[in-house]
């Protein structure tokens, strides 16, 4: 089963104001194969109950979420409700778009969570829902399905107040006190993977006594043929035995040395490029995206996987890379890169510790010039199966995509260097 | 450079030849005389005329050549070993008098006659940097980068070092207080690092 993480292409959660009964999310851009899930706490600023929200993102034709579950506090202060969606391609730049049935004046606090690893059907995950009246106890029960599955929660309630998490199982993404609608919202998951499938309680602590409404939905992992598109299992690393004096030694001694020979003159290495040219280099950090793979002795390039490396022989690896951002006009803007390295689930660390290494930066020159940051260098962390190394960039300004054309394109390239 | 095979041992080995071959192989891979391996370095300036991609000589100082890859061009490199190769090159420029000039540079491969998968004389242009250098700051820049190349290498492929930029410059030897005298000289490396076909 493979780990899930959750995706740097996550937003930072939007406390919004509605119109018209339609609040947006901030932009994203979640790779292929992700799930997206949405956090929704709705904040109406006139209690109305029998309220519903209709989930879906910006894309050009656009994806309808599942709603997954969804609650009223009993007085129909807030709407809290938890939907999802899995992207099998990438969608490009989207924002999430939610639609309330009451479109009278409202706050919305919306989270999106761009998760990996998570299994694209998702039918069989629980969800659960609780609300009470006058009480400072917003939790709930949830009995989860899944060893190693992920648990996402909200609750709002009807009056301003500071929520806490009641325990250490629940992490606050975050929460919203807000005096305008009079309401108050939090979003979180459970801290850990979840254990052998149990009932479990989380919430939140309120400060105040309120009716609330509480959900929770499970998000379950990838069963192991989804994994193992990205991890395959590598090369077998030779052993090399000491040979004492008096020893007799055999076959077996000899053709060890020539396994590791052997190895030597064939260890991994991959280089991918951009085929498309088309991404766009925003602001804050984005993945560099590869669309076809020069070699890759080692099964290190998975195009559903399509802006990592993943290494499966473990062993100490150099990065290359470069990013083409094309003949841009102006010498005010620049583009910092860096590699990206994230843990796999054969690393002691455990899953999804991330780390970069080897900045880059370019600029143009003017009045245009091309702009292409590079970086190269031992990777100074031991790589273990499973680990994966990205390229990032961010611009100091917005209007800047990758280019493939008048030039050599993007590309990563990953090289074992020793054991 | 010919590649030694790995021999394969068998109970009751008496073959004093397979010894030889196993010996030959970590030697190979072991002792930087005998892996294909370059970098040459530049002690005269080159001059690089704007908006024309140009070739930067280097074979005419090969600190470092043990497979014999500058003695067919003195530009650039001629693969004489079959394998995959990674490369990398480091050029200082001189500063400039005006203006902020863009620089890119890049490796290029011309295939040989001996390269099963491409015809000759294809070209295939791989590595890259681009940035700005500005000029009135009183220092030179450097544009350095690495790359494997994307194809297996067959003997009489061709790599150089290619520069473009928008004004001409000229590449700097020896001439900045900013680095150590006799360091900051344009280099190219190269070195075979695994088998390919």
């Amino acid at each position: 089963m493979a780990n899930i993480i959750e995706d740097t292409s996550t937003p930072a959660p939007s406390q919004v104001t509605a119109s018209a009964g339609v609040a947006y999310s901030a932009t994203f851009t979640p790779p292929a194969n992700s799930l997206v899930v949405v956090l929704i706490s709705w904040q109406q600023f006139t209690n109305s109950t029998g309220q519903f929200l209709v989930v879906a993102d910006t894309a050009g034709t656009p994806n309808s979420y599942s709603v997954k579950a969804s609650l009223q506090d009993s007085d129909g202060s807030t709407i809290n409700a938890i939907a999802e969606f899995y992207y099998s391609t990438a969608p490009g730049t989207i924002q999430i778009k939610v639609t309330n049935s009451n479109t009278g004046s409202s706050n919305a606090l919306i989270a999106p969570r761009v998760i990996n690893n998570a299994n694209s059907v998702q039918t069989s995950a629980a969800t659960a829902s609780a609300s009470a009246n006058a009480t400072t106890n917003f939790t709930g029960s949830i009995t989860t399905t899944q060893s190693g599955s992920w648990v996402y929660t909200v609750a709002g309630c009807g009056l301003p107040a500071t929520l806490t998490p009641t325990n250490t199982g629940t992490t606050a993404i975050s929460s919203w006190n807000n005096s305008q609608s009079n309401d108050s919202s939090a979003v979180g998951r459970m801290t850990y993977q979840t254990g052998s499938p149990a009932a479990t309680t989380l919430g939140w602590t309120s400060s105040v006594n309120r009716d609330f409404g509480w959900v929770a939905v499970e998000v379950l992992a990838a069963t192991a043929s989804t994994s193992s598109a990205n991890l395959t299992g590598g090369m077998t690393v030779p052993v090399l035995t000491t040979m004492n004096a008096g020893q007799i030694v055999t076959a077996n001694d000899f053709n060890n040395i020539g396994n590791a020979c052997t190895f030597l003159m064939n260890k991994p290495i991959a280089r991918v490029h951009d085929t498309a040219g088309t991404l766009a280099i925003g602001t804050s950090l984005t993945d560099i995206i590869y669309g076809a793979a020069d070699f890759d002795t080692d099964n290190m390039w998975n195009s559903s996987f399509n802006t990592r490396l993943t290494v499966q022989t473990p062993g100490f690896y150099k990065v290359f890379y470069m990013i083409d951002a094309g003949v841009v006009s102006g010498n005010t803007l620049a583009i910092s890169s860096q590699a990206f390295i994230t843990t796999g689930p054969n690393n002691p660390s455990g899953p999804g510790v991330t780390n970069v290494c080897w900045p880059g930066y370019g600029a143009p020159g003017s009045p245009t010039g091309r702009v292409c940051p590079h970086s190269s260098g031992v990777i100074p962390w031991y790589m273990y199966a499973g680990d994966y190394v990205k390229v990032q960039a961010l611009s100091s300004t917005t209007g800047l995509t990758t280019n493939i054309t008048g030039f050599a394109a993007s590309y990563l390239a990953l090289e074992f260097v020793s054991v | 450079m010919q590649i030694p095979s790995v021999p394969v041992f068998v109970a009751n080995e008496v073959n004093v030849n397979h010894l030889q071959q196993l010996s030959n192989v970590v030697s190979f891979l072991t002792v930087a005389n005998n892996i294909p391996m370059w970098r040459s370095y530049k002690t005269a300036s080159a001059s690089i005329p704007a908006a024309t991609w140009t070739t930067v000589t280097f074979g005419t100082n090969a600190a470092v050549d043990t497979d014999s890859v500058f003695l067919a061009n003195t530009q650039g490199v001629t693969i004489n070993t079959q394998g995959y190769y990674e490369m990398e090159v480091c050029l200082p420029f001189t500063e400039e008098a005006t203006g902020a000039n863009t620089i890119q540079i890049g490796f290029l491969l011309t295939v040989g006659n001996n390269n099963p998968h491409y015809a000759a004389n294809t070209t295939f242009r791989f590595g890259g940097k681009a940035d700005l250098m500005v000029a009135g700051t009183g220092t030179d820049y450097t544009f350095c980068m690495a790359d494997i190349c994307p194809i297996v290498l067959f003997p009489g492929d061709y790599i150089v070092v290619q520069v473009w930029a928008t004004v001409a410059v000229s590449t700097s030897t020896l001439t900045n207080n900013s680095a150590t005298a006799g360091w900051f000289v344009p280099t190219f490396s190269g070195r075979w690092i695994r088998t390919g076909s």
